[in-house]
């Protein structure tokens, strides 16, 4: 079983749509006692990083989330926001904490001649293949006014360009976490969550 | 909910097309009366006559004059007639096979040739053809699609490959069953662009059939139609009949009887009154209903209206036949539609389910048809 | 790179899929599923739904069959149509949709707009813009008797830090007979947000032109997959031929 952690933050539908179609099971939940007993936790989201923040908190996710993923290991996928709220500071709209398991900021995407939302298809370079082999194009769907910029750049899985070079995937342990939605990029994205699933 | 039907006729506001007039008479009703009246139709006969002329050929050259895509069905077994006996022309007629033939319906197409026709009978490669039925139900809702494609596309393939200029369709389906605007009605020629718009191809194209069940443009070919050019080169033009002279399907099923025509003997077809009419297909009931679901009219509608029109039939007479016959459903066309697919029931009537109007059909709290022991859908609305 | 998008865009009267000219005669072109299936399985880049008279009729848009429309795809999703409050935003974000399209509250309700990105965030938020062109002049085409400048309404929506912009042009709407391209050229030096190019196309040099004299990265049709052979893929293959980039 999947838990598609259920925080108030935007289309966990079509997670689950693409799990579905995938015949993975999974469950759209905010349950402790669910997200516990699942093999695997997906923490989707699209907005402000001070919401998600704020609702995870509320909620007391962040506490369980950060014991199942960075003490108990659990296997992690974090989508677009769910990316995002992995640093350790958030700067929209202003600094302030992440969950904080991979060291560096979030900011917004700025100095460039291109346009904002950074929306529509883009093609990624691979750095770590782990779940990116065997993919029929590399061309997904990004949707977002920020960017996590890591420390290190050893967990760097993929980036892309957008007038500068975007992180459009970490990867660290236990923890894989894309800023593309991988729900919404069709024969690519259901690919990429395919390899992630079944490795 | 409350639908709009014509005052005139029993077509309703939902059917794709059709437009109405702010005294809400439906286009197909307005093109009748100009048919009835504003035509001058001696007129017409002189320029089509005027027109075929340009393309006979004398009796000492080889070849045909003209071409007539038919199905051995009335209405081209009619224009077969026309041509031949009343124009004096030699055509060449083609026919594109439908999905599974009747033996009435074969024997109509037999009597083509008996009516001393030339008829080239295309047997399509039944694989393909196949492939493209399923995907058409499942994707779009309408187990006819290749037909729709490969009852245009091979006539004018051969038009072009024979040289054979002249292409003689039948009825004007928007004059008849109503256009959009008032150029659709009028329009006299069928080309590629009107084949697009107005062949019930329900915004699928032959290329997005590509790759399914791993079907190449090669094994398509004959579903593509020929290119701008071939077309140009031998100066194809697609007429129809029914601009030129008054198209009465009875009247001409009358005269095409007198000529070897036979109509189904042992009662109406699944889903309407009418035993003359889509006599040739054993899964037009499947197609009718699909039909039904999506807009909530079906086949007996659209002959009721006709007879209403053509003066056959009052608006409350048509409305106790629409009542009796329309949206029942076709178990003998899904028979048929088991046996050819291979597709289960359950599944079949699954995919009916996902194309059913949930504004029109009731549904119970979890969100499923409500359906009689027959499967008759329970409607949300009335028909007056 | 960023590929251009090629984006089919269904209008909806309620029950049918419908097809204007110049915003008026809706034709009934269709079921909306099956349309939805169409382009799904073209992998088109992204697909517009519209319930053009839900503002107009004072109803809502119906949410069963927009969610019956969502399941059907596996690509981005952007719904419009009669959304005036939080709440509308959240039924449509529950049921799949990616990004929400206002028009009529946008033109009534600026704090409305605003409050919508702050709960859903900029890249949620995206603005109708019905041009029409009177006295040489483009204005905010509207039934609500309001005399808006284009060039207004832009910085007022841009204020507002909305994610995106889905430009018609009125005056083309329909027509096929090709792109206003002094209004786009207008419009996309007049903002910075992405912007969808909605209005005119009708064969394939309409499309080489909108995006080889523009600085259009997005184009949004419906009349041409409606009534002609043309593709979105057809459209890009295209494209692609004039080294604009593509997703294939």
């Amino acid at each position: 079983m999947i838990s598609i952690i259920d925080y108030g933050m935007g289309n966990v539908a079509s997670v689950q749509k693409a799990l579905n179609f995938l015949k993975l099971e999974s469950i759209v939940t905010a349950d402790f006692n669910l997200i516990e007993k699942s093999e695997c936790i997906i923490l989707p989201g699209v907005g402000s990083f001070l919401q998600g923040m704020k609702n995870l908190k509320s909620k007391g996710l962040d506490i369980l989330l950060d014991d199942l993923v960075m003490k108990k290991k659990k296997k992690f996928l974090g989508i677009c926001l769910g990316m995002q709220l992995l640093a350790e500071t958030g700067t929209e709209p202003y600094d302030n904490p992440g969950l904080g398991w991979i060291k560096g900021r979030v900011n917004k995407i700025e100095d460039i001649s291109l346009r904002i939302p950074h929306m529509g298809w883009n093609n990624i370079n691979v750095k770590i293949d782990r779940y990116f082999s065997n993919i029929p194009t590399n061309d997904f769907y990004f949707i977002h006014s920020y960017h996590l910029v890591p420390d290190d750049k050893g967990i760097i899985a993929a980036t892309t360009d957008y007038g500068i070079e975007i992180v459009a995937s970490v990867q660290q342990e236990n923890i894989f976490a894309t800023q593309f939605h991988p729900e919404k990029s069709q024969n690519a994205g259901l690919s990429l969550l395919k390899n992630f699933f079944n490795a | 909910m409350r639908i709009k039907y014509c005052k005139k006729c029993l077509f309703p506001e939902t059917k794709p097309d059709l437009h109405f007039n702010e005294e809400g008479i439906c286009s197909a009703c307005t093109a009748a009366e100009e048919k009835y009246k504003l035509i001058n139709w001696d007129e017409r006969e002189k320029q089509f006559k005027e027109i075929i002329q340009h393309y006979k050929k004398k009796p000492q050259e080889t070849g045909w004059d003209c071409l007539i895509p038919v199905s051995g069905g009335k209405d081209s077994t009619y224009q077969a007639y026309y041509m031949k006996v009343v124009c004096g022309m030699n055509p060449l007629c083609v026919c594109f096979e439908t999905t599974a033939v009747t033996e009435i319906g074969q024997k109509n197409l037999d009597n083509i040739s008996k009516m001393g026709i030339d008829v080239i009978h295309f047997k399509k490669n039944y694989n393909v053809y196949k492939s493209m039925v399923v995907e058409g139900f499942r994707r779009v809702g309408d187990e006819m699609w290749p037909n729709h494609i490969g009852i245009f596309t091979i006539p004018i393939i051969f038009a072009v490959k024979f040289n054979i200029p002249l292409v003689i369709w039948g009825e004007n389906p928007q004059q008849e069953y109503g256009g959009p605007n008032l150029e659709s009605v009028k329009s006299r020629v069928l080309n590629r662009r009107w084949l697009e718009e107005f062949g019930g191809l329900l915004g699928n194209r032959i290329q997005d059939m590509v790759g399914v069940d791993g079907l190449t443009e090669k094994e398509l070919t004959p579903y593509f139609y020929p290119s701008d050019e071939e077309i140009e080169r031998v100066g194809v033009t697609g007429l129809f009949l029914g601009s030129y002279f008054f198209w009465d399907a009875k009247k001409q099923l009358e005269i095409v009887k007198g000529h070897g025509f036979s109509v189904k003997a042992d009662g109406p077809v699944e889903g309407t009154y009418t035993n003359y009419e889509n006599i040739d297909e054993k899964m037009h009931g499947l197609h009718d209903y699909l039909k039904f679901v999506k807009y909530g009219f079906g086949r007996a509608t659209d002959h009721a209206c006709i007879d209403i029109r053509n003066k056959r039939m009052t608006r409350e007479e048509g409305l106790a036949i629409v009542k009796k016959y329309d949206g029942k459903y076709p178990a003998y066309g899904v028979n048929e539609f088991i046996k050819y697919s291979g597709l289960g029931k359950e599944e079949i009537d699954s995919i009916i389910d996902s194309f059913t109007n949930s504004i029109l059909f009731a549904q119970d709290e979890q969100g499923k048809f409500i359906k009689d022991a027959e499967g008759n859908l329970k409607r949300n609305f009335e028909i007056e | 790179m960023l590929k251009v998008r090629i984006i089919p865009i269904l209008t909806f009267n309620g029950f049918s899929l419908v097809k204007t000219k110049n915003f008026s005669n809706p034709r009934i072109v269709g079921n909306p599923v099956q349309a939805a299936r169409v382009y799904n399985s073209r992998g088109v880049d992204e697909l517009v739904f519209l319930d053009i008279f839900a503002s107009e009729q004072s109803r809502k848009i119906n949410l069963k069959l927009v969610g019956e429309v969502i399941k059907e795809c596996y690509m981005p999703v952007a719904i419009g149509g009669g959304i005036k409050t939080i709440d509308d935003i959240n039924d449509l974000l529950k049921i799949g949709a990616d990004k929400i399209i206002i028009k009529t509250a946008a033109i009534t309700d600026i704090q409305f707009v605003k409050q919508a990105v702050a709960f859903f965030g900029s890249q949620c938020i995206a603005i109708a813009v019905d041009v029409t062109k009177k006295n040489g002049q483009y204005k905010i085409f509207n039934k609500l008797g309001k005399d808006i400048e284009l060039k207004d309404f832009i910085v007022e929506m841009e204020d507002c830090e909305v994610g995106e912009f889905v430009l018609n042009n009125v005056d083309r709407d329909g027509l096929m007979n090709g792109f206003d391209i002094d209004l786009i050229n207008y419009f996309m030096s007049a903002t910075k947000v992405p912007v969808i190019i909605v209005g005119g196309g009708g064969d394939m040099t309409h499309y080489s032109e909108v995006f080889t004299k523009t600085k259009a990265e997005a184009v949004g049709s419906a009349s041409i997959f409606h009534f002609t052979q043309y593709t979105p893929m057809d459209i890009k293959k295209e494209l692609a031929g004039h080294q604009i980039p593509v997703r294939l």
